[in-house]
């Protein structure tokens, strides 16, 4: 468990090694750790500091030198430069020469940084390169330094245009005076210049070993033809110097230096032989710097005029083609006009130089010499045919085709120029005779005079100049010339922006002027030399103080710079600096943000956390889910549970056997009642008696009537259905023949009920039709009280406004039979004839308080009679005549007249007797089915 | 020859006689078919007599016709009748409860009033009396007669509302009952109001008997003067 960390999010056990979290994602270990400087800077990573001083052993001597001097003349920039080195520092990797087809990485940059608009992060180095803002670089896109470096068209270019938009190096260039030049130019021209014809340990090892290289190329098999390909820029650049050198042959060359080797010489006689004009006519003054300038003459190019010479005695008599096919590319394209010229240092003169000395040949060896000359000079050549896309570079070249007739008829500006100043030619070449070499002793006049302008040759190219080691690798390994040009492309991109093109020749007028020269005088002048190394990169300018070492550090493939690493400048760029850092980090300590060190969002302040907001200290308490219960609420709950189960469950209803009337016996029932009235009614019998005795309501019924006074007010309230009018009628009869036989009352009939006037017209027109009572006159019929028990009371308070008009909407209250009643108490007597006791029982309530002695007689049906006896009891009724049974006792009180009673008597008595009868019967029957069951029962147990 | 009204009546009252008998045999559409004519000739019976008895005579003519004090109060009845109107209707039927009200609250305070003193102390009073001497006396009812028709309506009061006497005590094992003296009192007053029940269906009875004899004799009746 020692490598197992856990999770500060998740608290969960993960590997140490894990970085994060594979149950959360969350990162495991802080983001602020360091990284590891052996891993190579990834995108998001924060740049380290790399001391590139460490990069000085292997930095060529001339270089060094270089630098030193630079450092004694400008200890002001050099200190600025160290200091920039120490900041940030290019990465420990040498361009790798190995993959021509891809930029170096140290020049990888230039095409981002081309591409990107933040001009403004660009490195002071590579800005001292570009030399030019934002705004120039969209200004002015065919402009490029670097061409102007390689070709040195000046007036090829508008050298009229502000020196703001020049680069600073190349301005320095242009302008700083000669004197400046010569102070600024590394110490090592100078003392190269002292040894002249002699080996110093000084020179350039790289150069010693170009010349070996050259010659052992030229031992080599043809396929490394293509090595010149590979060539840096510098080499490229040269020749174009000596192309145009030679297109200026004809200017007249003061000065030859008595030091050029000799294949140099021929080389100058091979330009002399070509029929041109000699490529460079110095004035005197040029001549004398010149002089000295070819005492400079570095050991490369003697060991090459070395080779030369061995090659050609090697050689021998041998056929051209075949020195051509042993010879490097460069060599051979240069041999086959040499040859034919019969110059024998033509084989060891170097494609660079050989151009400017083949292209003033103009015509005999031309096509021969494309196919085997470098790409860079084929296309120099056949540029406007063989121009491929690659080539970017030489696209640019070919585009200031225009002004090359003023680049061929006349010297350029920046060449005039040269003629004071001679700048702009590499330190390292202009330095040797190898330039001039290629020129007629007094023609490199302007190459002298450029020896510091070489110096001003820029980092990358600088860098790039020892890589010239190219010359060792094999012939499978070369590239395309257009992959060679892919960082020069990118290169270009980025000084698209300089305000003068510095590389305008038109490469399909190169083959009839190749002869021009490759540097202008005014490229290098001025202020060139000042800035020569002024704008050193930072790594070199911090190699300054290191003391140059006599051998120097060859540069291998191991050095080369990683694919993965990004450049200083690259790094420069990353927006995480030490401030920044230092800021965030304080941020960090209160608390405010987060600074992502590490991944894609390194640098950035404030970034979501993986978890935003919660960062728990300590894993969550666990808590149990087990619900705690005593053993009470649980039977608590038990208890409920069944309760609702038991709402659940469904209640079966208990069924009872419903008590349904027997068919038969109900037509029995029927048949026998039926039959029994309709019997008696038909016979007309009168078997049975009137019933005896007279019940106490119905006496004092009698007495009431028979206490009306003659001729009185008798209210009637005939509140009864029509179906119980034949009840009410045979109740109501005998009284009423009474009463209107012995009093003659005014009768005045009202009805709670819609039909009760209806039915007082039926009664009287009935069973009182003898009596010769007539409307208006002897009775009144008021007709339909409304309002129920409210219509009752109001009736009983003011009988005259609760029913002004009777029933034919006349005025009733002025009528006869209530002629004198204006209140309700004014009436002799009150006979309700009434078949539901709730209607008696609303006027007995309602007039109770309205009717004070008036007797009040009700008259009702059988059915309701046994719910008004109580208020006879209690006096509120004082007589009562209840249906056929008190009809009929009555009539026995009427003197002996015959009524509708006895008529109906025989019928409903024995009718009455055959309902006992039945429900006798059927008792007796329920009760020998109850004892049958309890027998029945009584025997089961 | 013309019949006469006479016939005329005394048919249709026989044919609608034997249709309602029919319904011995069970429901069938003879009995139905008087049903509807009697319902609907009711009906339209109690409408007439309602406008024309009532809502002209007592409404529209006073309100057209006469004096303004009459006008004045018969407008409130009149907007009451209106908002009544409005329970035809489901969504306005709440209009008519304004006039609704004051019907229910004015009928039942004249019904309780009306109960109170009316029937709830008068028949109080009359239990009471039944065994005032004097009163017997006066209304020539022998004193025994007179204690025992009060003993017995006493009894049969006493005993009826123990019957309706709900009031019980749970005993040790659960279950609910009602004091002894109130199930012997509640046992009494169901033979008093069985007896109760008896006499008014005796009366229901006697109603009916009377109307089917009186329906009978109109038959016979009827067929008795075309024979």
């Amino acid at each position: 468990m020692a490598d197992m960390i856990n999770c500060p999010v998740c608290g969960e056990s993960n590997a140490a090694n894990l970085e994060f979290c594979q149950y959360c994602q969350s990162r495991l270990h802080p983001v602020a750790g360091s990284s590891n400087a052996d891993t190579p800077i990834t995108p998001g990573q924060i740049p380290t500091k790399k001391n590139t001083a460490e990069l000085e052993p292997i930095l060529p001597q001339w270089l060094r030198d270089a630098r030193g001097n630079t450092g004694q003349s400008m200890p002001d920039d050099s200190a600025d430069s160290a200091s920039s080195v120490n900041e940030y520092s290019p990465p420990q990797r040498p361009i790798e020469s190995r993959t021509p087809a891809s930029p170096p990485d140290l020049l990888a940059g230039l095409q981002s940084q081309a591409d990107s608009e933040d001009e403004d992060e660009t490195p002071d180095w590579l800005a001292s390169i570009t030399g030019v803002s934002h705004k120039n670089k969209k200004s002015s896109p065919e402009s490029s330094d670097a061409h102007r470096v390689e070709l040195g068209g000046k007036d090829d270019f508008a050298q009229d245009n502000s020196q703001e938009e020049t680069p600073d190096w190349l301005a320095n260039l242009q302008a700083a005076p000669v004197e400046s030049e010569k102070d600024e130019l590394a110490a090592w021209l100078r003392t190269e210049t002292e040894p002249k014809n002699t080996q110093s340990s000084e020179d350039s090892d790289w150069l010693k070993n170009l010349g070996e290289q050259s010659y052992q190329a030229g031992a080599e098999a043809t396929p490394k033809n293509a090595q010149p390909s590979e060539d840096s820029d510098w080499l490229k650049s040269l020749g174009a110097q000596d192309a145009y050198a030679s297109e200026n042959a004809g200017e007249p060359k003061n000065a030859q230096s008595a030091d050029d080797d000799d294949w140099l010489k021929n080389l100058g006689a091979q330009d002399y032989a070509s029929g041109t004009d000699e490529p460079f006519k110095v004035s005197s003054d040029d001549a004398n710097k010149e002089s000295s300038f070819s005492g400079d003459t570095p050991d490369w190019l003697r060991q090459m005029d070395a080779d030369a010479n061995a090659g050609k005695e090697q050689a021998g008599a041998s056929s051209q083609s075949d020195e051509s096919a042993s010879l490097p590319d460069w060599f051979t394209n240069q041999g086959a006009p040499l040859e034919s010229q019969g110059q024998s240092l033509g084989e060891a003169i170097p494609s660079w130089m050989e151009t400017g000395a083949d292209k003033s040949e103009a015509t005999e060896g031309a096509s021969s010499e494309k196919d085997n000359a470098p790409d860079w000079l084929k296309e120099f050549g056949t540029v406007p045919a063989a121009a491929d896309a690659d080539n970017d570079w030489m696209k640019d070249l070919q585009q200031p085709a225009p002004q090359e007739p003023s680049f061929q008829g006349e010297t350029p500006a920046w060449l005039k120029n040269d003629d004071a100043e001679a700048v702009s030619v590499p330190t390292w070449l202009s330095g040797k005779e190898g330039f001039s070499a290629s020129q007629p002793a007094e023609n490199t006049q302007p190459l002298g005079e450029a020896e510091p302008s070489f110096g001003d040759i820029p980092d990358w190219l600088k860098a790039a100049a020892p890589q010239s080691s190219i010359f060792e690798e094999p012939a499978a390994e070369a590239a395309a010339p257009s992959e060679s040009s892919d960082w020069l492309s990118s290169l270009k991109s980025s000084e698209t922006s300089q305000p003068e093109a510095m590389f305008t020749t038109d490469m399909q007028a190169d083959s009839e002027s190749v002869d021009a020269p490759a540097f202008s005088a005014d490229a290098f002048s001025d202020k060139a030399d000042d800035s020569l190394f002024q704008e050193m990169p930072d790594w070199l300018s911090t190699a300054s103080d290191l003391p140059p070492s006599s051998t120097p550090t060859a540069i291998t493939s191991a050095d080369a710079i990683s694919p993965g690493e990004l450049p200083s400048w690259v790094q420069a760029m990353r927006p995480v600096d030490q401030g920044s850092a230092a800021i965030s980090s304080a941020a960090m300590a209160a608390g405010e943000q987060t600074l992502e060190t590490r991944g894609a969002l390194s640098g950035l302040q404030g970034v979501l956390p993986a978890v935003p907001g919660y960062t728990p200290s300590s894993k969550p308490k666990v808590y149990s889910i087990r619900l705690q219960v005593s053993e009470e609420q649980q039977m608590h709950a038990e208890l409920l549970e069944q309760i609702l189960a038991a709402e659940a469950e469904p209640v079966p209803i208990a069924s009872y056997l419903p008590l349904v009337a027997s068919r038969g016996l109900r037509w029995l029932l029927a048949v026998v009642v039926f039959s029994t009235v309709l019997l008696m009614l038909s016979l007309r019998t009168q078997i049975f008696s009137m019933p005896l005795g007279m019940p106490a309501e119905l006496g004092s019924a009698i007495q009431v009537i028979q206490a009306i006074p003659e001729g009185a007010p008798v209210l009637v309230a005939t509140d009864y259905q029509p179906a119980r009018a034949a009840e009410m009628e045979v109740a109501a009869a005998p009284v009423f023949d009474q009463m209107l036989l012995l009093r003659h009352p005014r009768l005045t009939f009202i009805s709670t009920s819609e039909t009760g006037g209806i039915l007082t017209e039926r009664f009287i027109a009935g069973p009182l039709a003898g009596h010769g009572y007539e409307n208006r006159v002897s009775y009144l019929n008021l007709g339909y009280l409304p309002g129920g028990v409210m219509g009752i009371r109001a009736f009983s308070q003011n009988p005259a406004y609760a029913t002004p008009y009777d029933i034919s909407l006349q005025s009733a209250w002025d009528t006869a039979p209530v002629q004198g009643v204006s209140t309700f108490s004014q009436f002799a007597a009150v006979i309700l004839m009434t078949d539901n006791a709730d209607s008696a029982r609303a006027w007995v309530e309602q007039t109770a308080s309205m009717r004070g002695s008036v007797p009040f007689v009700v008259i009702s049906s059988a059915q309701a009679s046994p719910m008004i006896q109580p208020y006879y009891s209690s006096g509120q009724v004082n007589g009562l005549v209840s249906g056929l049974y008190g009809g009929a006792l009555f009539e026995q009180n009427n003197a002996g007249r015959p009524g509708t009673a006895r008529k109906y008597w025989d019928a409903y008595s024995i009718s009455m007797l055959v309902a006992m009868a039945f429900m006798v019967i059927g008792g007796l029957w329920n009760m020998a089915l109850g004892l049958r069951d309890r027998s029945a029962a009584r025997e089961r147990r | 020859m013309m019949p006469s009204p006479d016939l005329i009546f005394g048919l249709a009252s026989f044919v609608f006689t034997l249709m309602i008998f029919s319904y011995v045999i069970g429901d069938n559409p003879l009995f139905r078919i008087a049903i509807y004519i009697f319902t609907g000739v009711t009906a339209g019976y109690i409408a007439a007599v309602v406008w024309w008895q009532v809502l002209l005579p007592r409404l529209i003519i006073p309100l057209i016709s006469g004096p303004l004090e009459q006008k004045l109060l018969l407008v409130v009845p009149f907007i009451g009748a209106l908002l009544i109107l409005f329970k035809i209707s489901p969504r306005l039927a709440g209009a008519g409860r304004l006039a609704m009200a004051f019907l229910v609250g004015a009928g039942a305070a004249v019904t309780i009033a009306g109960a109170l003193g009316g029937t709830l102390i008068p028949q109080v009073m009359g239990t009471i009396t039944v065994f005032d001497l004097d009163a017997a006396s006066a209304r020539n009812i022998n004193i025994l007669e007179v204690i025992g028709n009060g003993s017995i309506i006493l009894a049969g009061t006493i005993f009826s509302l123990a019957y309706f006497h709900f009031g019980a005590r749970p005993r040790p094992d659960g279950s609910m009952h009602r004091l002894g003296i109130i199930e012997i009192f509640s046992w009494i007053g169901r033979i008093f109001i069985g007896i109760t029940l008896g006499v008014v269906f005796a009366g229901v009875y006697a109603a009916a008997l009377t109307a089917l004899i009186e329906r009978m004799s109109s038959l016979i009746d009827f067929i008795g003067k075309f024979l």
